[in-house]
């Protein structure tokens, strides 16, 4: 690749600082809860006073914190679990049809992303309990998570499979193999990597999930619903904690996940 | 794992091809289930009457009636249209040279840059806007700078609590969703190209107008639109910043559904929202068209 750094040259003064204050505007925030999460007096103002680990000893004491972070690792969970392998087979189908239904399928199938949250949590809650009659729990929540996450391992798994080889299958079911060894032996091991990573990616959707999980989730709350009932209520510092918490955890699962779908089969 | 087509193999019998694409339906059963069928049920609700707590099935466009012809509710709609086509502007006035500089002129560090664009992403988003409180609060940072500074010697108490703060909050989360896709379409632009612009003596302008521009447009169209149906639907962000003055639709969508429990209303509402939106975006895609030809 010919990188054009010739001209550039002259004045990339100018095009740093300005990369350089959007990623702090980007990280301000990011930053002051992390800083905020270990002060040590309950007021969230400058100047900061000195360290402590207190807010973080609250949170572990808090029993509405625990029973939340146990909902809330289990939707992160449930929603990798189907979400993953139910991406990664439409991803995989996707790759056997006309480039214009293919364009058309997947257009519909990045709805969620380009519906707003609002709707699809309102349609939902109606559709649960006006329609289905059904009670809103933990497990509604879920199949929102599910139906959020389904774009983003789709996307990530079509970039991973469109490279695939159909061929190569082809040819092991004339050697005799039976369909689910030719996908085991051949594409499972050059797909695996970003099947992992968009599982990751899906559980990452669902731990920062909160509009739907608000609407539909009823009295079970998990940790970013519990997170908007606190912030409503009061100035509570070992919100920080818990924010750094999420932040910290989301993170690692973007991490994990990104290092994994760079990998191309 | 049904049969076994060559990758893109559209040019067998259709029925091949249904076949063929059964991986497809746990994936598309569940869009029926969960995505159509509520999106659905949600536009029959709109023309249902709501009478003592309840909702009936009988059919009436009172609902639709009320979300136009509102007082309260039309300044409200038309504030958060204000608003974020006031926040799509800015932030794509960020993130395309953002995503241009990461692209053409740092071409070395672009994979790092991106990266942590995508950690501000996924960095949770409620926490995000919760911190703005933190900075724009009469003791907080900005405030406890200036007056530290002696800039000013009283803190502005005006930061918060206002369409200013709900703007500066969705800004800060939508920029990473519109660098998403501008991003990407920077991609598929050669650099050489730009080189041999400049080289036929275009000025750095003229490189930018003239070729970036048009080539990566449909990307700039698809960030734009995210990022205003995200801004125009927002509810947590108005409801933490935003204080009185800054009431914005998605709060009012909310309270039909969570507090008055008048979901036909509430449908309606959503509805009659989506489709401002949908008009503006519109309106926001032809004006871009005209600027990348």
């Amino acid at each position: 690749m010919i990188a054009p750094r010739r001209r550039h040259q002259r004045r990339p003064w100018a095009a740093a600082v300005f990369m350089a204050a959007v990623l702090a505007f980007l990280f301000a925030p990011l930053v002051v809860v992390v800083a905020f999460s270990f002060n040590s007096i309950p007021r969230m103002s400058l100047p900061m006073a000195g360290f402590s680990l207190e807010w973080y000893q609250g949170l572990i004491d808090d029993p509405e914190v625990r029973q939340a972070l146990g909902r809330t690792v289990t939707a992160a969970i449930i929603t990798a679990l189907v979400a993953g392998p139910m991406g990664v087979l439409a991803a995989i189908g996707l790759q056997r049809l006309s480039v214009r239904v293919r364009t058309t399928v997947m257009g519909v199938l990045l709805l969620p992303i380009a519906v707003p949250g609002l709707l699809l949590a309102i349609a939902l809650a109606v559709y649960w309990q006006g329609v289905l009659g059904q009670r809103y729990s933990l497990g509604a929540a879920i199949i929102g998570h599910i139906l959020l996450a389904l774009p983003f391992v789709i996307l990530t798994m079509n970039a991973a499979v469109s490279g695939f080889r159909f061929s190569l299958l082809e040819a092991s079911r004339d050697l005799g193999a039976t369909p689910w060894q030719a996908f085991r032996t051949i594409m499972l091991p050059l797909i695996r990597p970003a099947m992992i990573g968009s599982a990751l990616l899906a559980a990452a959707v669902s731990l920062d999930e909160f509009i739907v999980t608000l609407f539909v989730g009823g009295r079970e709350t998990t940790l970013p619903v519990l997170v908007w009932g606190r912030i409503q209520r009061s100035v509570d510092p070992s919100l920080n904690a818990l924010a750094t918490v999420l932040l910290v955890a989301t993170t690692i699962l973007a991490l994990l996940a990104a290092r994994r779908t760079s990998v191309r089969a | 794992m049904t049969t076994a087509v060559p990758a893109g193999g559209g040019g067998g019998s259709r029925r091949r091809s249904v076949i063929a694409a059964t991986p497809l339906a746990p994936a598309v059963l569940y869009f029926l289930a969960f995505l159509v069928g509520p999106l659905v049920v949600l536009v029959v609700f709109s023309v249902f009457t709501f009478r003592d707590l309840q909702w009936l099935p009988e059919l009436t466009f009172d609902n639709y009636v009320q979300a136009l012809t509102d007082l309260s509710y039309r300044a409200i709609v038309l504030r958060t249209l204000g608003v974020a086509l006031a926040v799509t502007s800015i932030v794509l006035l960020l993130a395309y040279p953002f995503s241009y500089i990461a692209t053409f002129v740092f071409p070395r560090r672009r994979q790092v840059v991106f990266f942590l664009v995508l950690v501000t992403l996924f960095g949770s988003y409620l926490v995000r806007i919760y911190a703005w409180r933190t900075i724009l609060g009469a003791e907080g940072v900005i405030n406890a700078t200036l007056v530290g500074v002696g800039l000013i010697g009283e803190p502005i108490r005006g930061l918060l609590n206002s369409p200013l703060a709900v703007g500066i909050a969705l800004t800060n989360f939508l920029v990473p969703l519109a660098v998403l896709p501008i991003y990407s379409a920077m991609q598929n632009v050669s650099p050489a190209l730009l080189e041999a612009s400049r080289d036929l003596g275009a000025g750095r302008w003229q490189v930018i107008r003239g070729v970036a521009l048009p080539l990566t447009m449909p990307g700039v169209r698809v960030a734009a639109a995210f990022t205003f149906i995200a801004a125009a639907s927002d509810f947590a962000t108005p409801a933490l910043l935003g204080g009185a003055g800054g009431r914005m639709a998605g709060g009012a969508i909310q309270r039909e559904f969570g507090t008055t429990l008048n979901w036909p209303l509430g449908a309606a509402l959503a509805i009659t929202l989506i489709g401002a939106v949908v008009l503006v975006i519109g309106g926001i895609w032809w004006v871009l068209g005209r600027i990348g030809r």
